[in-house]
């Protein structure tokens, strides 16, 4: 049994500040690493030890070497990845285990069982478990191409070409006819090297209306325990955009069925942290394993939040531990919990990455609502990192009112300065489809919801904003010192000056 | 609309209209537009306070650049100088928050120069292409 007493925490922005507050509670000093672009962000001066990384970007986080070199200089004895980044990386949980520091995560042989979808979608058949039917091939093979191509149209369309050694929805496409294969083909494969520095691309049968339901599990390699299950199926291009707790679709047979199943899973690799088995349940109450995180999962506060727990604890409990805390008759689930991730992106011009600076935020209070983020005004959101901006998080005793809540938080919620989906998040959220719970993976790109143009009365007139802008830029030259005391009538201070009278 | 007062330092405006008061912060004013973010109804909005004569001298439809519509990394160029490209074709690829965007011709067009290199880093609406339409 060991103590954590120092902790790296390597990430950045809302998850670090997430890990940050758990273990600061815990009694354990923080240490917080950042990159030249990020070194303003608040969770940098949260931590109670910062260290500047020696690359920029990208690079910086990924730099395994000077990670665990900073631990050591800091005298830290732990390293917890976050998500992302490093996470799943089983070569640097091995070095960080080799430093002599304790790894916030599963043994690196359990990650690397499963790090590959066609290697862990092989165990989990093995071990009795239900998975898709596909193919997968090797791209520095020169026919792989006809050869997926070929697996392609005996599977049948539509299909998921999909990286295996990918996640979070990158290297992920779908095809719903032969004449998309080959530019799907491309970027997937693209994405795939430069992003995981994968060749493997699978091939795999795309289930009409199926739903995205993942089961929360945690191990010791020993005993093994679930806390319920979170529905992910609403995505925009396989990139989950809000997520629920419990999923309502499953009845109660099927339920008990998948949460079972789950923990076979975890039996199968004996695993010892906090994961998550992902599954597609098809509308007939069939599920198929699809892949396993053995990581923290973005979405994980609607599980903290229906079950109380808090997984990041229990991170820190199993890794020092090597046991669980608590026994499946501990956990209970209740309520109903919404998550919706806030994008930095453009929905009225598909979607597009938005970059720019933060030049109003506000964000909301109110009963039973947590947001987790990392910004503040005039805060520059770069292009080099991922788009999730902030996270949301409501509860509720009933589906409706936590609805309701979300729905008032978001229109609460203001991003000013670069375009962001909050306006699409509101009209999900609102549609007969979410409310009546008839979603499925696929359902935000079968169908639009985002509406250019809100009918909502304006408060001004046009006029009556050009008007405050004279006002404003007449005051700025006038120069008074005592401007912000002033109160005059608009109409009349204009027309005193003659310059107004011509239009510009 | 009457403006009850005006906080040059903190930028923020309270006004009244129907005896309702408003609060309303500036978040950019320039000569062409007013940016502000409404407390009430938690909107921000733009407003463009230029007389309309200015927006209907502009050229008509005729393209003469393309630009970036985000900010991000050139990471491959599939046209050149000189090339003839039919609507639709992919241009570039350009990589920003971790996804692959590929920018396609908005409709036939003629590539005169290529003005940034694979690589490189853009910001948003920085030239791309000069080209000419058809």
């Amino acid at each position: 049994m060991d103590t954590i007493k120092t902790i790296v925490i390597a990430n950045r922005g809302e998850i670090a500040l997430r890990i940050n507050a758990t273990c600061q509670a815990l009694g354990i000093k923080t240490i917080a690493l950042y990159t030249q672009e990020d070194q303003s962000l608040s969770y940098v001066f949260h931590a109670d030890q910062s260290y500047k990384l020696p690359q920029n970007g990208l690079a910086g986080y990924l730099d395994q070497e000077a990670i665990i070199e900073i631990a050591q200089r800091a005298s830290a004895n732990a390293i917890h990845p976050g998500y992302g980044f490093l996470a799943e990386n089983d070569q640097f949980a091995q070095k960080v285990i080799d430093a002599k520091l304790i790894w916030v995560g599963p043994s690196p042989s359990i990650i690397k069982a499963v790090a590959n979808k066609t290697q862990a979608q092989k165990v989990m058949s093995a071990a009795g478990i239900p998975t898709i039917p596909g193919y997968s091939c090797n791209t520095s093979k020169s026919d792989s191409f006809a050869e997926a191509k070929n697996a392609a149209d005996i599977i049948g369309y539509p299909i998921i070409l999909k990286s295996a050694d990918g996640g979070g929805g990158k290297a992920m496409r779908s095809v719903s006819q032969a004449d998309q294969f080959d530019a799907c083909w491309k970027s997937v494969v693209s994405e795939s090297q430069k992003f995981f520095r994968s060749d493997n691309i699978i091939v795999e049968k795309q289930l009409e209306h199926a739903r995205h339901v993942e089961v929360q599990i945690a191990g010791d390699g020993d005993n093994y325990i679930h806390l319920y299950e979170r529905e992910c199926s609403i995505q925009r291009n396989h990139q989950k955009v809000i997520e629920t707790a419990p999923c309502l679709f499953l009845d109660s047979k099927t339920k008990t069925k998948l949460l079972d199943t789950a923990i076979a899973a975890a039996q199968a690799i004996s695993y010892d942290h906090i994961g998550t088995v992902e599954f597609l349940v098809t509308t007939d109450q069939q599920f198929y394993f699809l892949e396993m995180n053995t990581r923290l999962q973005v979405e994980h506060a609607i599980t903290e939040a229906t079950t109380g727990i808090d997984l990041v604890a229990m991170q820190i409990h199993l890794a020092a531990h090597k046991q669980l805390p608590y026994k499946q008759l501990d956990i209970t689930q209740s309520g109903y919990a919404i998550e919706c991730r806030i994008y930095a992106e453009n929905p009225s011009q598909n979607f597009a990455p938005s970059t720019g600076t933060i030049t109003n935020l506000t964000l909301p209070n109110g009963p039973f609502l947590r947001i987790d983020h990392d910004l503040e005004e005039w805060q520059e959101i770069t292009p080099f990192f991922d788009p999730m901006l902030a996270k949301i998080t409501t509860w509720a005793n009933k589906k409706e009112l936590a609805i309701a809540r979300m729905v008032n938080t978001l229109k609460q919620t203001n991003i000013s300065g670069l375009n962001t989906n909050i306006s699409f998040l509101k009209a999900i959220l609102e549609s007969s489809e979410f409310v009546q719970n008839q979603i499925y993976t696929k359902l935000l790109h079968d169908k639009n919801y985002f509406q250019a143009k809100q009918n909502n009365k304006p408060l001004f007139t046009k006029t009556e904003y050009r008007d405050l802008a004279r006002y404003i830029e007449q005051t700025n030259k006038k120069k008074q010192t005592d401007s912000n005391t002033q109160t005059q009538s608009l109409s009349q201070d204009l027309w005193r000056n003659k310059r107004w009278r011509n239009p510009l | 609309m009457k403006i009850v007062s005006w906080d040059p330092e903190k930028k923020i405006a309270f006004l009244e209209k129907d005896g309702q008061r408003y609060k309303a912060k500036v978040l950019s004013h320039n000569k062409n537009e007013l940016v502000l973010y409404l407390f009430n109804s938690n909107e921000t909005i733009t407003v463009s306070i230029r007389e309309n004569t200015e927006t209907s001298k502009k050229a008509p439809n005729q393209r003469t650049t393309i630009t970036s519509p985000i900010a991000g990394r050139i990471i491959k160029i599939y046209v050149h100088a000189g090339q003839r490209v039919a609507k639709d074709a992919t241009l570039l690829t350009i990589e920003s928050m971790k996804m692959e965007n590929e920018i396609r011709a908005p409709f036939n067009l003629f590539v005169k120069t290529v003005s940034i290199d694979e690589l490189d880093l853009v910001k948003q609406n920085q030239l791309l292409l000069k080209i000419e339409e058809g």
